[in-house]
This record gives C-alpha cells, sequence and structure tokens, in this order.
C-alpha cells in the first residue's frame, strides 16, 4: 500500500509504505494509527531534502532492519560506507547537513550514520586550519587562547 | 472504515529558524553541530588526535569536541614522575589508539542520558579562562606534585578533570589516584590496568567518589588486595570486573562469597554484573576450616557489613604469610582441581539489578568457572537461598562432585540448562561425610539416593568431561541401588550380580531426565552404548559426542541412531578414528551430522 508524505513546502511524495517504513518515525505512526489514506506531513523536511531521503530509502528498501549493538564500537565501522552510500552522500555542505537533520528527524538510523561517517571523514586527518576552510568556519581564538588549548589536548597527539 | 486522523508528528525542529544557505559565521543556523547528540554522533567516529584538532577550530566547536576528547581518558603512569620502582612495561595492554565511548552495555542508557545533561563548564566563549576550583581542594604536597608532574594528561585534570567520565588509569600510583579522586568529580568508569592496590589505596577514591562511580574494572593487575571492601563504598556500582590479575587469596577462601562477595553484593544495590575471570592467586595459603565458618554462617544469604573488618585482617595476616609465591593457573583444567587448595576462580552474575539485599529471584543465569568444590558447595548453598529461580547455570572448568551438582538441581526447580564442563559422579554417598560442613550436607537421609529436583525441566545439559568413578563410589552406589526402593532403574538387563560400570551413574542419571533436548556427553572412559542406554523414549534432539573410551563402531552408530535416540536431529562425534561411522551416518541419515565432516 503507497503512503503519501507530504514536504514542508507542500509537495507530495507516493511512495511503497516499505519504503516509507524505512523511517522508524513513520514506521512507528502508520502502526497507531492503523491502515490510513492520510498524506502524512513532515513539517520538517523540505522537498528537495524529501526527495533525496525517498532516494535512500528505496535503494535500502530491502536492507535488513538494523538491530542496535550497544556493544558495537563506532569507531570500527567508521570509515566503511558503501559506495552507493559514498555517491548519494556527495553533495554540497549544506545538502548534507539537511540530510544528517532529516535521518534525525525521520528517525533513519542507517542514513543518520551514514551521515555523520561522512561530516567525521571531513574532518578527519586536517589541521585546524584545514577544517575551519572545509566548513567556512571562522576562527574565534586568540592566538593565546588556541596556544593554550593546544598545549592542554597536546597528549591526544602523543602515540 | 474511513477514519480521519489527524496526523501530526513531533516537531522538534519547528522552533528552529529555517535558515536556508548554510552560513557557519553565523552561528551554524543549520547545522548537525548544533545538535548535541548529533555532535557525538559525528565525536564517535573520530579518533583522538582528531578530536584535539577540532577542538582547536573555534569556540563552538571547542564546547562541543573538548568535552567529548576528555570525556573518555587513558591515563598512563609516568614513571620519571617519582622513583616509583615498579616495573610496568611488562603489561603490554597499551590503551587504545582512541579513547573509546562505548559504555558497558547494562549502563549505556543512564550514562548517555546522564552525558546529555552535563553542563558545558567550559563556556564557548571563554575557553581557556577558567581557574579550576577544585585545585584548591588538592593538599599541598598533592599540588606540588600535581606541578612538577612530567604527565600532561595529569596535569589537564586540573582544567578538564570535570570532564572526564570514564578512566583508563595504567599503572598508576596511590600518590596520582588521590589526585584523580578530587579533580575527576563526574568520574563514572575507572580501569584500573596494572599496578598494585589494596584496599586502602582505593578506599579514598571510592570514598571521594562514591556517587559518581557506576563501574570499577581491574585488569592485569599486579596486585590486588582485599579489593571487595572498598566497593562496598559505590552505592551506584553497576558493573564489576576483576580480570587477568593477581590476587591474594580471598578468592580461594571459603570466606569468599560470605565476606567479600555477597557484602558488595548487598552495599551496591545496583549492580547487575559481576565478571572475576583470569584470575591468579598469589597465595595458597587457604587452609580456613571449615568450622569456623560454620559457626557464623547460620543466618543464610545477606552476609550483612558487620563482621567486614575482622576479616580482612584476617586475610591480610594470610597474605603476608606467603605472597611471593605465584602460582598461576592458566586454564581450567583437572590437575589443579583435585589439589584442593587453590583454583582459579571466575564468577558471572548476570541479571537483572540485586534487590536491595543479596536475595533476588529474578536472577535466571548463574556462571561459574574453575571453583573448587569446597567453596562450590557452600556456594551451592548460597544459591539454593537467594536464587532459587535460576533457569541457567554455567560451570565451566568446575570438577564437582555429583552431590553438589544434585544440590543445584535440587534447588533449582526451574533449570533448563546445565552446563558443566568437568563432573565427577563420585560422591553420592559421601555428601553426608563429616567433611563437609553441616549446613551443606545435602541429603536429608544418608546414604539414599536422591533426585534431581529440575528432571522435568531440565533441557539442555553439558558434560563434555566425565570422570570414571572410582571403585569404591561404584561399589557403594551399586548397593544403594540394590537397597534404594523405588528407583526407577527400568534398565534389567543389567544385572546388579555383573560387575558395575562407571558410565551407569550417568545412565541412570540420564534416563531421569525426561525432557532433555540437547546433550554433550563425553569421557576418555565412556562407553556410549552404557551411557546411553535407555534414553529410547527420550525427546533428544541434539546430541554432540566428545570423546569415547573407544571408537565408534557402524554397529554403535546404528545402535544410536535406531534405538537410542531415534528422534536425533543433529549429531556430532568425534572426527578421529570415526571416519568410516561418520560416512555411514552421513549415508543413512543424512543431514544429522553437521556439514563440514
Amino acid at each position: 500500500m503507497p503512503v503519501t508524505l507530504v514536504s514542508l513546502d507542500n509537495e507530495n511524495y507516493v511512495v511503497d509504505k516499505e519504503v516509507a517504513e524505512r523511517s522508524i518515525l513513520i514506521k512507528n505512526m502508520l502502526e497507531d494509527v492503523g491502515e490510513t489514506d492520510s498524506p502524512i506531513p513532515l513539517p520538517n523536511v523540505t522537498s528537495t531534502v524529501l526527495k533525496k531521503v525517498i532516494e535512500y530509502c528505496e535503494h535500502h528498501r530491502n536492507d535488513p532492519i538494523q538491530v542496535p549493538d550497544e556493544t558495537d564500537d563506532p569507531r570500527k565501522r567508521s570509515n566503511d560506507i558503501e559506495e552507493w552510500d559514498m555517491k548519494f552522500m556527495q553533495v554540497d555542505q549544506e545538502m548534507l547537513f539537511e540530510i544528517i537533520l532529516a535521518a534525525n528527524y525521520l528517525d533513519i538510523k542507517p542514513l543518520l550514520d551514514v551521515g555523520c561517517k561522512t561530516v567525521a571523514n571531513i574532518i578527519k586527518g586536517k589541521t585546524p586550519e584545514e577544517i575551519r576552510k572545509a566548513f567556512n568556519i571562522v576562527n574565534d581564538f586568540t592566538p593565546e587562547e588556541e596556544a593554550q588549548i593546544r598545549k592542554e589536548n597536546e597528549w591526544a597527539e602523543d602515540r | 472504515m474511513e477514519m480521519e486522523l489527524p496526523l501530526t508528528l513531533p516537531m522538534t525542529l519547528m522552533s528552529k529558524p529555517q535558515g536556508k544557505h548554510f552560513d557557519a559565521s553565523s552561528a551554524h543556523s543549520r547545522s548537525p553541530f548544533m545538535l548535541p547528540e548529533l555532535d557525538r554522533l559525528i565525536a564517535s567516529h573520530l579518533d583522538r588526535v582528531t578530536l584535539a584538532n577540532a577542538s582547536r577550530v573555534c569556540r563552538l566547536w571547542h564546547s562541543i569536541f573538548n568535552p567529548i576528547l576528555w570525556k573518555s581518558l587513558a591515563l598512563q603512569h609516568v614513571s620519571a614522575d617519582d622513583d616509583y620502582d615498579e616495573d610496568f612495561n611488562f603489561i603490554m595492554r597499551a590503551a587504545p589508539p582512541s579513547p573509546s565511548l562505548s559504555l558497558p552495555s547494562s549502563c549505556s542508557s543512564t550514562w548517555s542520558a546522564m552525558s546529555m545533561n552535563s553542563p558545558p563548564l567550559n563556556s564557548p566563549l571563554s575557553p581557556t579562562a577558567l581557574p579550576n576550583s577544585r585545585l584548591h581542594n588538592l593538599t599541598l604536597p598533592q599540588q606540588a606534585f600535581l606541578h612538577s608532574s612530567q604527565n600532561k594528561v595529569l596535569k589537564g585534570l586540573a582544567r578538564h578533570g570535570h570532564l572526564v567520565h570514564e578512566l583508563k588509569a595504567t599503572g598508576i600510583t596511590e600518590q596520582e589516584m588521590a589526585v584523580i579522586a578530587v579533580l575527576c568529580p563526574s568520574l563514572r568508569v575507572l580501569e584500573l590496568i596494572g599496578g598494585r592496590y589494596t584496599a586502602d589505596n582505593l578506599a579514598n577514591l571510592f570514598q571521594n567518589r562514591q556517587d559518581s562511580i557506576q563501574a570499577v574494572r581491574f585488569r592485569s593487575c599486579v596486585q590486588l588486595r582485599d579489593i571487595f571492601q572498598p566497593l562496598r563504598y559505590l552505592p551506584n556500582l553497576r558493573e564489576f570486573e576483576l580480570y587477568g590479575s593477581f590476587v591474594g587469596n580471598t578468592i580461594t577462601s571459603p570466606y569468599f562469597f560470605e565476606r567479600d562477595l555477597f557484602p558488595v553484593l548487598s552495599a551496591c544495590p545496583q549492580l547487575r554484573s559481576v565478571v572475576i575471570e583470569q584470575v591468579y592467586i598469589t597465595d595458597q595459603h587457604v587452609s580456613q576450616g571449615w568450622r569456623e565458618w560454620d559457626d557464623d554462617v547460620g543466618g543464610g544469604g545477606g552476609g550483612g557489613g558487620g563482621g567486614g573488618d575482622e576479616i580482612v585482617h584476617q586475610n591480610l595476616d594470610h597474605d603476608n604469610n606467603a605472597t611471593s609465591i605465584v602460582h598461576t593457573i592458566k586454564a581450567p583444567s583437572l590437575s589443579f582441581a583435585l589439589s584442593g587448595t587453590q583454583s582459579m576462580l571466575s564468577a558471572q552474575l548476570k541479571s537483572p539489578p540485586f534487590g536491595s539485599s543479596v536475595r533476588n529471584n529474578n536472577v535466571s543465569r548463574l556462571f561459574i568457572f574453575g571453583l573448587e568444590p569446597q567453596p562450590f558447595g557452600r556456594f551451592v548453598a548460597i544459591v539454593e537461598t537467594n536464587f532459587p529461580n535460576l533457569t541457567s547455570v554455567v560451570l565451566n572448568g568446575n570438577v564437582l562432585s555429583d552431590s553438589i551438582l544434585e544440590e543445584l538441581a535440587r534447588s533449582c526447580h526451574f533449570l533448563q540448562h546445565l552446563n558443566i564442563n568437568s563432573l565427577m559422579f563420585d560422591d553420592i554417598i559421601t555428601s553426608n561425610a563429616s567433611d563437609l560442613p553441616i549446613n551443606i550436607r545435602f541429603s536429608p537421609e544418608p546414604g539414599r539416593y536422591r533426585r534431581w529436583a529440575c528432571l522435568e525441566t531440565l533441557r539442555s545439559l553439558h558434560l563434555p568431561d566425565l570422570v570414571q568413578p572410582s571403585k569404591a563410589i561404584l561399589e557403594k552406589w551399586q548397593q544403594q541401588q540394590i537397597f534404594t526402593p523405588g528407583h526407577n532403574n527400568n534398565n534389567n538387563r543389567t544385572s546388579t550380580s555383573q560387575p558395575l560400570q562407571g558410565d551407569q551413574l550417568i545412565q541412570s542419571r540420564l534416563q531421569q531426565i525426561k525432557m532433555l533436548k540437547h546433550l554433550t556427553i563425553g569421557g576418555f572412559s565412556l562407553d556410549l552404548r552404557v551411557a546411553l542406554d535407555g534414553l529410547e523414549t527420550s525427546e533428544l534432539e541434539t546430541l554432540q559426542v566428545t570423546k569415547l573410551k573407544n571408537n565408534m563402531t557402524i554397529l554403535d552408530a546404528q545402535w544410536l541412531v535406531d534405538h537410542a535416540a531415534p528422534r536425533l536431529k543433529r549429531l556430532a562425534v568425534p572426527k578421529f578414528g570415526n571416519r568410516n561411522v561418520i560416512d555411514w551416518i552421513d549415508d543413512q541419515r543424512p543431514g544429522l551430522l553437521p556439514f563440514e565432516k
């Protein structure tokens, strides 16, 4: 049975139920409400982002539901982004952030993970200055402050 | 059927400005960095170096990533700091390259909830202008020590100690521990690696941090003495682990459960997991008489804090006797089990939270590892009192006597799974012998054959390493069989006039377990045809044979699948020497054996 999703800017998207249910938020809601033809408003997601999210859910419609494993160390999985996901995440930063926020809101854990990994990969291996450039961030530290922080956290760089 | 339901979704972000364009300089109007849970998720993919770099990017990022960097900390003793002459180099358990943010499973939800609430003490506006008032709580010598320390991490605690939630401390000294006690008010998980600790060292730290500490782990410690006593200061303790360390004789002493473990369980109502594993005993002087604690056990169960101090001193005395002898017992095996004076122990009580007292009807799994028979007997008596609803018992690496096992089985009416690595069916009659304390004399009727309580519920029995009983035992047992009326020995093929085989002991036990579905059995003197005789009517579905006296023959196999265990769905037999049997079974009953031959 198809489900109609409505974006913030009132665009309607008709998707299969199993695709929509990749979002735990929607899944739980459909379970609570039962069979319904009513469109589901998603007031936090714009149509451009929703389109992207639906694209992800379509592609992953048959994935096994992720079982949360508390013992799983996220660090161990950090770089293993699937190729399709990697391509999917090749968007500008604004879109990347919007996808992460939408995934968080819609409760799509695998998408949220991939998004955060992508952000982490941007940060990794960069100096503070390079990070600032990558994210267009203004350094609001005085040189003294930055030096002091560097000294305090110097131990982290020791092997 | 038309139901117009207003579909409303939670609008967690609705109040946020819908910034159309990402503009980092204007406070990240719409970026993941404004949600703490997303910060943590992103940070969880970052290593320590990256976290340190990220914390220098800007004030906002400092407020996000600096606490995460300090949250989980590895502190290593720097030997240049003092003339502490310990050689910690042999502890190769290096700290992980990055601080792990993973929390113990039993506590994680609470911790993440708590960490959500941790106030951003480092204001984004003044990340560096933060004199830590806690510094003044240090004594002057401590301040001087900290000031002169070469240890960057330790020094950093002066400013960032409040951020530390999880500390892995390798080989730290008493002095360093005292500093940690003052400077890390939020310490929740303490892992002590290497080093020597006594009750006194720990008492100060634990008393200082009694509200915050939720997990304590000792790993690869050089020497530990009486560490259980100070644990009682930690009312919020949820997890305790003692792994791969050298300890005094506390653990093997018959006092252990009564005076060390159970008081801790009583004092720490939140405790969910106790793991004691790969512990090496540095002292073999454990000749405490049973008589002594016959006198003071009486009440059973709880064991309040009352007598605690007295006992600790007793144990200290014993430690002083023979601490230099180090016995390392690497793996559970029969060799040490019969020596009777020392052994390795690993006890794990995994359960829903312990109640305010030790008694707990909810504990359903019990795991004991490498415990010598006598303390085990005592332990079973305690288990009987306190954990009547056990459904699963794993006793790997223990050499147990039948009577102890029987008592366990008799006490636990709901037992479904029993796993015993080594078992001697040697004690059916001797359990009323005078060398056992009165309160663990099991049989109300000495010399009588006793039924297991869990006969109706036991589904899984794991006996991979059976030990042949002695002749004397067999003789006694045989007599008992003759004189015990009502014993359902329906296997009349064995005339009592014939010499009795040891396997008939296990046979008679197995025959009584009505619901048995999964069985592992083996022993170098085991005759399968005797042991499994009389099981025709059983429900046995899985059978794993670990070892046998003789190789199996085709006739054995035929007897097994057609006669002894007709409902068998899975079978595993030793490969060595049984190749033709395996081929035969594969031919006759394809699918019965595992795929790989």
